[in-house]
């Protein structure tokens, strides 16, 4: 079976779906042209040369723009891949996707559909706070999109396909510290998430979470970058003793409550670690729907790891400071076993 | 100037209640008047008002702590003012006495202004608290270890792991439930004490006293818990004395028999009540309580009735006997006695009493000697009305006779004066037509 990185796997999945359904297009800046970077973080290098310059789409700085011909093309019955290098710019574009991509489907009664992907990198990567943020909060407020946020290489390649296929907006935000630590866009620090993606047809469904540690004492909730996090403080709690349950929710619009709920029944503690800034935040969230929904289950306060409220610095020291560390998570999972 | 909270009076029987909820943060504005906290009794939960406008300071009491009657938990201030007076603690069970109040401490940071109770208060973690509910342990036994001193449920499993499991066998244990077999009485001969089949075998071979044979173990909570207490008490604290006087109440069957011709249904509790009002307003000595040291003599004749109710014996009271029309009385009553079968009664219906009326003809019942239904000073217990054979002169003729009961505490009443009372009542259950001259 085939090792791929996530970027390998993202691009391997559009190839697929593009193949398949002659409705597929990208759309994005500077993502097939010529002697260019395959987009910001090389997703779609080469693409062009397979499949044209017609469905690999390049177009100026212009977020709002391209989402907006993104969710005309949709509405009118294609399939775009949308990028937009980072997922800061998104702003821009923001009139576009709450307001017309995420309500049209509700508005119209179901009779149009929005069959929109948009391709989202996220997370601090010394590049300053406007080249930073981890916006999946947002957008999982939002009702009328899916949001779902691959952190290994199979899940990319099958959550993309299952987004492209999907009737709904779905936006599928990557982590910029996850597409690969080789290569040339590869950012400082990045990890390198390679694992065996099968080259036959699968897909990962939309609204599924997955345990990817099992243990008894304590529930972590990590998603992208922090996912690895909360595996590698794992590790370290076990030589401790402490069994660390690290879930992936994978998708996080629809969310797979149960799972974390089963899990939060089994071991009574949570930590949520993510990457976002603490208040109003998506750990926010799900410690909501576990403190309504499993209470009585609990046996220590719910612990959020996140970015402290301010935007992320630029000075590397200052960065790593802001981005949850392993040694927060091992903190904050010794606090709710009383060791803190 | 601070205004103290208080726990109100619920009557002069109840001196505990549960605090269930401040419906105020501490430090927050409240206005005179507003919902401020909610209390609940055996009977019922109320809202109590705030006694003043101000920002709520001091709170001594957390809910599900029970507090006595008339104890501060709380006082309502300006938000800069010192507030000093020491706060009473609320009763705890578990606890010993909690440490003195130390007003220094708060005067100087009120963001600290928690009183020692409160901030040497161990948190339960609902995990932890589920568990030891479910298996029966004692919260106050166990060694908080877990994130802010709390209890966790490791706390609660080393607990059970201390203490030996009481087991049994799946065979032995359907033998003893089959047997009604209280099986944690047997000794066990298994591994680690684990009561095995021939245990309860040999248990229920031994040929047992007739007491041993409980049919049905009821725990003593809520309303019987409530009688239980105030029985005892009223049995252990007053120096009760019964007199019983026969009546003849012909004249009364007659007087109902024609109200009901003329469509006033009134039951024999009405007019008993109607009578009570006005010999009590002749006799206002025994429409009193003793408070401490001091005797009050009521101004107002609040009639309590006692009603068998599924629940257990309730006492709705009626007010003003003296005041109401006999129609006015038969409707209150019925309705009262509607509302405690139902266990809908407020707690203000079920307080307040001067003097009880309790009844037990209806069971055939001749005589009997009532308790004293505290903090009350009497209380009048009537028999069946039964046709008798009676002398009038030198003839025998038959007549409708009752026989009177009333308990008195000789603490507050002798006996003349009592016996001058139910000769009162005896009087007027005889000639009613008395009641209007």
């Amino acid at each position: 079976m085939p090792r791929m990185s996530i970027a390998e796997a993202l691009r391997q999945a559009i190839r697929e779906e593009m193949a398949r359904d002659p409705r597929v297009f990208c759309i994005g800046e500077d993502i097939g042209i010529e002697g260019g970077f395959g987009g910001a973080f090389t997703v779609t290098l080469g693409l062009s040369q397979e499949f044209g310059h017609d469905r690999i789409l390049d177009t100026p700085i212009s977020e709002a723009g391209l989402a907006g011909v993104a969710i005309g093309a949709a509405m009118a019955g294609l399939r775009p891949i949308a990028d937009v290098q980072y997922g800061d710019f998104l702003f821009c574009a923001m009139d576009q996707i709450a307001n017309q991509a995420a309500k049209m489907t509700y508005m119209s009664g179901g009779t149009v559909k929005v069959p929109m992907v948009m391709r989202v990198p996220v997370g601090a990567t010394r590049r300053g706070a406007q080249h930073a943020q981890s916006l999946e909060a947002f957008f999982t407020h939002l009702p009328g999109l899916k949001v779902v946020a691959p952190s290994t290489a199979y899940d990319a390649k099958g959550l993309l396909k299952s987004a492209v296929r999907d009737d709904n907006p779905v936006l599928v935000f990557e982590h910029k510290l996850l597409y690969g630590s080789k290569g040339p866009r590869s950012e400082k620090g990045a990890l390198s998430p390679i694992g065996d993606v099968p080259e036959e047809e699968y897909l990962v469904p939309i609204g599924k979470g997955i345990v990817r540690r099992e243990g008894r004492d304590v529930t972590i909730v990590g998603k992208l970058l922090t996912m690895y996090r909360a595996l590698e403080a794992a590790e370290q709690l076990a030589e401790k003793g402490i069994e660390a349950e690290v879930i992936d929710p994978r998708s996080l619009v629809p969310l797979d409550k149960e799972l974390i709920l089963a899990s939060v029944r089994k071991t009574g503690r949570l930590v949520i670690v993510e990457e976002d800034n603490l208040t109003g935040g998506w750990a926010a969230d799900i410690s909501a729907i576990v403190a309504e929904e499993a209470f009585f289950w609990l046996d220590a306060p719910i612990k959020r790891v996140s970015a402290p409220d301010t935007p992320a610095p630029f000075a590397p020291v200052m960065e790593e400071f802001y981005v949850p560390s392993v040694q927060q998570v091992v903190e904050a999972v010794e606090y709710t076993m009383g060791e803190g | 100037m601070a205004t103290d909270v208080l726990v109100p009076p619920l009557g002069q029987t109840v001196d505990r209640v549960t605090l269930v909820a401040w419906y105020k943060e501490e430090g927050e504005a409240v206005a005179a008047g507003e919902a401020l906290f909610a209390i609940e009794t055996d009977k019922a939960t109320l809202d109590i008002e705030a006694p003043a406008s101000g920002v709520l300071r001091r709170v001594s009491a957390q809910p599900g702590d029970e507090v006595q009657v008339l104890s501060t938990i709380a006082a309502i201030a300006a938000a800069d003012e010192a507030v000093d007076t020491p706060a009473p603690a609320p009763v705890r069970q578990d606890q010993a006495a909690p440490p003195e109040y130390q007003p220094e401490a708060e005067a100087a940071t009120p963001a600290e202004a928690l009183p020692p109770d409160r901030r040497d208060r161990t948190f339960v973690s609902p995990r932890a608290r589920r568990l030891a509910m479910a298996q029966d342990v004692p919260l106050a036994e166990l060694q908080p270890t877990g994130p802010e001193g709390a209890i966790v449920e490791r706390d609660v499993r080393s607990y059970l792991d201390s203490v030996p499991a009481a087991d049994i066998s799946p065979v032995a244990r359907r033998m003893a439930t089959a047997a009604g077999l209280d099986w944690r009485q047997v000794a066990g001969s298994g591994p680690g004490g684990r009561v095995m089949r021939q245990d309860v075998e040999r248990a229920l071979e031994t040929p047992r006293s007739p007491e041993n044979e409980v049919a049905e173990t009821i725990p003593v909570r809520s309303i019987r818990a409530l009688i239980a207490e105030r029985m005892l008490r009223s049995t252990l604290s007053t120096a009760r004395v019964t007199l019983t006087a026969e009546a003849d109440a012909t004249a009364l069957v007659g007087l109902r028999a024609e109200l009901h011709e003329d469509g006033v249904a009134v039951s024999y509790n009405d007019l008993l009540l109607y009578i009570l009002g006005r010999a009590l307003r002749d006799h206002p000595r025994i429409n009193a309580s003793m408070e401490g040291d001091s005797i009050k003599v009521w101004r107002r004749i609040h009639v309590g009735l006692a009603v068998d109710t599924e629940r257990g014996l309730l006492v709705p009271v009626v007010r003003d006997v003296d005041r109401k029309g006999l129609a006015e009385l038969a409707q209150e009553t019925r309705a009262l006695a509607e509302r405690a079968q139902a266990g809908q009664n407020t707690p203000d219906e079920l307080q307040g009493g001067t003097f009880t009326l309790t009844n037990l003809g209806m069971y055939s019942i001749d005589a009997f000697t009532p308790l004293i239904n505290l903090p009350e000073s009497a209380i009048l217990g009537v028999g069946r009305i039964k046709k008798q054979p009676v002398f009038a002169g030198d003839q025998i003729v038959a007549r409708h006779m009752v026989w009177l009961s009333l308990s008195f505490d000789h603490r507050l009443v002798d006996g003349a004066p009592a016996a001058r009372f139910l000769q009162r009542v005896v009087q007027l259950v005889e000639r009613p037509h008395l009641m209007m001259a």
